[in-house]
């Protein structure tokens, strides 16, 4: 099974174009992740395959079947909601028996069903509850439950985690990864938290006003972002990003000097993720000093923000894992940039350069 | 709060009652004296009480029918609003048309013209008809007004649930209407009896357009009422009982949906 949106784009009454031609295909089993900063169109595309939306023009395919002109209930598609959207004049058990009910499952397959996706996600206890007294994440497994319950070919998620704190999202998270390998269903998960969808993703797709920036697996969109934005959107603290110039074998940017070779010269953006700055103390061959500007701990690393000079706006952020308790602004510290680890931007455009 | 703190709530709650209760029991006492000790000057507490009023009015002056005619026309046209109201409501609530807020403001201001101005035009239309003294005349009247009680009521109880069941609802296979009726339908329940209470009283109480449109055979109870004002006196005792039933089935209406009534009622209030 595979699905495909093809050339889609949705422009809302007001006149926002919400999604810009987007065209993407994914397969049967994955966890596919839509991924944007707010207003980038990942839920309209969600509520597009769904059939919540109509798309202003394209078409989405499933399994080669073009299922634009469908109305939601034909789709073979379920949803899990942000708020959960629970019925809440109906039971817990009634609330996951609905769509089989609608479907006209015989009474005892239903309680069969109902039970089985109940133990899977551990809700057996709430069957006879009403939704207003149920926790956040109870409310959530149960939503979850009901989508999953008729084994829907693609079950969508609409930001599912965002109104749980912050343990129970880690927990919950967990678990959809857990239901995901066990059930072997196709997942289309919403969200902008970065560290969700890295975590559960088999792949991405990162969304910035509507257009598709990236459709890839999470290690590539970090290791190889298709642009200076997936680069800075992705990884906490974000990328590096200094916009200089080549010239005679370096890269310059202000007091910023940094040996590179068999480039064109020109301006340009290197980006270099703070993890992968190398800290040294003292002078090495090859390394830069910097002045240390303010030093935070995020157990169990220590973040180093860095500043070329007093007067100088270059700064950093460098991501290290040793003690560094030793260090105290304005200490100088020599940092060395792996050339493998160096990241080039279009100045113009933002897209990578090879 | 403090012990007598308490007390004044109290006691300003019980005050409220009496001067709420007084006129009620006032017009049953009234309902149970001969009419020598309802004119009495200075009001008797202590009377032979007589039942002969109920009878006289509704068996020998044939005021029954009247009372089924009330239950008809009340039942009757709060039906037919809810029946018509609360789906326009929905679609008010929920789907975005030209001119959306034109039309709902234009629900309002039917009520606006004075009831006089309009119950002329309708006699005449209804006489063309052949609807006067009716049912269906009576009906169709105290629904017109109804009818844009219920429009704005029911809009901002579909309004407070959220767009999201409509959508797990058609997730779940429902078609449009079937996220109507079996979801938000039930869920907005509350607001239905909160609203069919106001119909059903409204029509209930009505007087002009009951007077005017009918004549004899569909007569409502409160069209009956003044001919009980005679020119030779009112009789207090007999318009005293045909009140103390004329109330009987909107205590027993609201007493069945008072725990919706409640609930629907701030409901709207607070959110809407």
């Amino acid at each position: 099974m595979s699905v495909r949106f093809q050339n889609v784009s949705k422009r809302f009454p007001d006149g926002t174009l919400a999604l810009n031609n987007l065209d993407l295909e994914f397969s049967k089993g994955e966890f596919v992740i839509f991924l944007g900063p707010s207003g980038s169109g990942k839920t309209t595309a969600c509520r597009c395959l769904a059939g919540l939306e109509e798309v202003t023009s394209g078409n989405v395919l499933v399994d080669g079947k073009d299922i634009t002109p469908l109305p939601p209930r034909e789709r073979d598609m379920s949803m899990v909601f942000q708020n959960y959207a629970l019925y809440s004049h109906k039971i817990v058990y009634e609330n996951i028996a609905y769509p089989l009910r609608i479907r006209k499952y015989p009474k005892d397959k239903i309680k069969d069903m109902v039970y089985e996706v109940a133990r899977l996600l551990q809700i057996e206890d709430y069957l006879h509850r009403k939704p207003r007294q149920l926790s956040g994440g109870q409310a959530q497994r149960v939503a979850v439950a009901r989508a999953l319950v008729w084994r829907p070919s693609i079950c969508l998620m609409d930001e599912p985690l965002s109104n749980l704190d912050a343990i129970l999202r880690l927990q919950t998270r967990t678990e959809l990864k857990r239901l995901h390998e066990e059930l072997k269903a196709t997942f289309v998960f919403v969200t902008h938290d970065q560290e969700e969808a890295m975590t559960l993703g088999t792949r991405i797709m990162v969304l910035n006003e509507g257009k598709l920036i990236q459709f890839d697996t999470p290690k590539k969109i970090y290791s190889e972002p298709a642009t200076r934005f997936v680069a800075q959107f992705i990884g906490r603290p974000a990328m590096n990003t200094l916009e200089g110039e080549i010239g005679d074998g370096y890269f310059r940017a202000k007091e910023f000097e940094l040996p590179i070779s068999g480039r064109p010269t020109g301006k340009i953006v290197l980006g270099i993720r703070p993890e992968h700055i190398v800290l040294h103390r003292a002078p090495q061959s090859g390394s830069i000093p910097f002045t240390l500007d303010v030093v935070e701990l995020v157990q169990p690393d220590t973040l180093l923000f860095v500043k070329k000079g007093a007067k100088d706006s270059v700064a950093m952020v460098v991501r290290v894992l040793e003690d560094c308790s030793d260090l105290k602004p304005p200490d100088t510290v020599y940092l060395q940039f792996p050339e493998k680890s160096l990241h080039f931007f279009d100045i113009t455009s933002g897209e990578r350069l090879p | 709060m403090s012990k007598a703190w308490r007390n004044v709530g109290m006691g300003v709650i019980i005050i409220v009652i009496i001067i709420a209760l007084t006129p009620y029991i006032w017009m049953l006492l009234t309902s149970l004296k001969l009419r020598i000790d309802a004119l009495a000057s200075v009001p008797k507490w202590m009377f032979p009480p007589t039942g002969e009023h109920y009878p006289t009015v509704f068996i020998d002056k044939g005021y029954l029918p009247l009372l089924s005619n009330s239950i008809i026309v009340a039942l009757s046209s709060t039906l037919l609003s809810l029946l018509v109201g609360v789906p326009a409501s929905y679609v008010f609530a929920r789907n975005r048309f030209a001119g959306k807020e034109d039309l709902f403001f234009f629900f309002l201001t039917t009520r606006m013209a004075p009831a006089i101005s309009v119950v002329v035009p309708m006699f005449l239309i209804f006489g063309k008809l052949g609807l006067v003294d009716t049912y269906y005349a009576v009906v169709l009247a105290h629904s017109s007004f109804n009818l844009s009680l219920v429009v704005w009521m029911m809009r901002g109880f579909f309004e407070e649930i959220p767009q999201e069941i409509d959508e797990a609802a058609q997730m779940d296979g429902n078609t449009k209407a079937g996220t109507f009726f079996r979801i938000l339908l039930p869920l907005a329940a509350p607001g239905i009896s909160a609203t069919a209470v106001l119909c059903f009283i409204l029509s209930w109480n009505e007087l002009l357009y009951a007077m005017i449109l009918t004549a004899f055979e569909s007569r409502t109870l409160t069209v009956g009422i003044p001919g009980l004002v005679q020119p030779h006196g009112t009789l207090w005792g007999q318009v005293a009982a045909v009140a103390v039933v004329a109330t009987l089935p909107i205590i027993i209406f609201t007493f069945f949906v008072q725990k919706h009534l409640v609930r629907g009622l701030t409901f709207g209030a607070i959110k809407g």
